[in-house]
């Protein structure tokens, strides 16, 4: 086959793999016609059809660029507005897998969605706006208004598309995030509220005090009176828990365990002596259960041992 | 199989199974097309009829196309676990030789990198096609429209949009894109018998 054949095949191939996915059965009996001519032409379909498999994983995570959307936003920022760092089909599948509960407020239009331990979920609210909740996450939506949610307890990502007229609330234990177009992560555990920006910018409203986050800013909010604290943030880290990598540099252990903990479904304690230690490094989760944690131990340099409720994480060799 | 009654009368409902029984030739010869082996088709078609069997799938209007295309993703499906098959056997093999291998984090960091490239080079591919080409090729792919209806709405030929589609495709042919962790080579359907564990 002369390479100008070869390539008018391989036009003939993409022409069947469009016409075939709302084919009748005369288009697949003639495909199989067009197989049989040549044994080249089942390989460049093979070609076609994986080439297209393989956007599967990656079509949740690209923008699609329409005209006339957001120009402003477009102009002053060359890249897409928002984007999901990283892969999105595994947690995608893993959300699909995860069980959703659903609780049913019949008084009003608001209603809660929660995952289990260890389990993730993606909510998509309106067309670019989705929100991805981690493991023991619960937060409440409303059908009549998309751009408004609560997190009540746990972590979730959220990918917002900007609408200048209508801004997008998260409230937070008290406190009200107000996105402005943006990529931003939310944990809301026992000890604190930690916000991390991704991408674009938050108005952060706590304490009678409005604080304004740009990518790549995080702001840890403990439920002391002290007032939030801003730090630097690896935006590549910001979400980063929704391929199970947890990234840390220089957060202290106790907020790793709560991290494992959602993410393994574990009740995980940190002992005081480990508890402020700090960590930096990056947590590629792969199983799950004690296992796991036994897995972790030298990169965290701890112990886990087995607790009442859970595990007790202690400096490593502290139990001999 | 020239009758286009056959599929008209098999639209009450348990006819889809019917219909399987007397396309099941043309499916198979279909699946060798594809590279199959005969007894890979078998274990395939074995595969669709059972689901058939055990799932009451609701009357289809095109009975015949809706098998094909059922067994077509079962032969995706058996590709690709038969090429995760062997990654997995090599993955133990590498983990049982030679020296121990080390916690660390580098293959994970590795996909991920790799998945962020692939991401962004697919980012690249689409902001590089024409606004209306790439927004055909999102009600296609991503909505699943038909090319009748996307045609209709935007006033444009159904051919005229199979073009827009094949120009899409074209380029992303040309990003040659890796499949997702499943790797391998495509062609590769060698199934050992006795090991069909879908």
């Amino acid at each position: 086959m002369t390479s100008e054949a070869q390539g008018s095949a391989r036009a003939r191939a993409i022409e069947w793999h469009i016409r075939l996915r709302h084919g009748d059965h005369a288009a697949w009996e003639a495909f199989a016609e067009w197989l049989a001519e040549d044994p080249v032409h089942a390989a460049l379909y093979d070609e076609i059809e994986q080439a297209d498999l393989a956007l599967e994983p990656l079509l949740p995570a690209v923008t699609f660029r329409e005209a006339a959307n957001d120009t402003d936003i477009d102009d002053r920022r060359q890249s897409p507005r928002w984007r999901w760092w990283g892969l999105g089909g595994g947690a995608a599948a893993a959300a699909v897998a995860a069980m959703l509960v659903l609780v049913p407020q019949a008084t009003n239009s608001r209603y809660e969605v929660a995952t289990g331990p260890g389990q993730r979920r993606t909510i998509s609210l309106e067309a670019g706006t989705q929100v991805t909740l981690n493991g023991a996450t619960r937060m409440r939506f409303d059908r009549k208004d998309r751009r408004f949610a609560a997190l009540e307890a746990g972590e979730a990502l959220f990918q917002v598309q900007h609408d200048g007229a209508r801004p997008f609330t998260l409230e937070v234990a008290g406190r009200r995030v107000v996105d402005v177009g943006t990529v931003f992560n939310v944990v809301r555990d026992a000890r604190a509220v930690r916000v991390a920006v991704a991408e674009g910018k938050v108005l952060y409203e706590s304490k009678g005090r409005t604080i304004s986050l740009d990518a790549g800013q995080a702001v840890l909010d403990t439920s002391s009176a002290e007032a939030p604290r801003v730090s630097r943030t690896a935006i590549g880290s910001v979400g980063a828990w929704r391929k199970g990598r947890l990234v840390y540099s220089g957060e202290p252990l106790a907020q790793v365990a709560a991290d494992l903990g959602r993410a393994l479904g574990m009740r995980i304690t940190p002992a005081p002596d480990v508890a402020d230690r700090p960590f930096s490094g990056t947590i590629a989760l792969r199983g799950t259960g004690p296992a796991e944690l036994e897995r972790l131990t030298p990169a965290l340099n701890v112990t886990f041992r087995p607790d009442a409720g859970g595990w007790t994480m202690t400096a490593a060799g502290a139990e001999r | 199989m020239s009758d286009d009654e056959r599929d008209g009368q098999s639209l009450a409902g348990g006819g889809l199974v019917r219909t399987f029984t007397e396309t099941r030739s043309a499916l198979a010869r279909y699946l060798s097309l594809r590279g199959a082996t005969a007894d890979e088709a078998d274990d395939i078609l074995q595969e669709v009829h059972l689901k058939l069997l055990a799932e009451r799938i609701g009357p289809v209007a095109e009975p015949r196309a809706y098998l094909y295309r059922m067994t077509n993703n079962h032969f995706l499906g058996w590709r690709r676990s038969a090429g995760r098959r062997v990654r997995r056997e090599e993955d133990w093999v590498d983990a049982h030789s030679g020296e121990e291998r080390e916690i660390d984090e580098q293959p994970s960091v590795e996909a991920h990198l790799i998945a962020r490239e692939q991401l962004a080079l697919l980012q690249r591919v689409l902001d590089g096609l024409p606004d209306r080409t790439r927004t055909i090729f999102r009600r296609f792919r991503i909505d699943g429209e038909p090319q009748r209806r996307i045609a209709a709405d935007i006033g444009i030929s159904i051919s005229a949009v199979e073009k827009h589609l094949a120009r899409a495709y074209e380029a992303i042919a040309a990003a040659k894109f890796r499949l997702d962790g499943d790797g391998g080579d495509p062609r590769h359907l060698r199934i050992e018998r006795g090991r069909h564990d879908i």
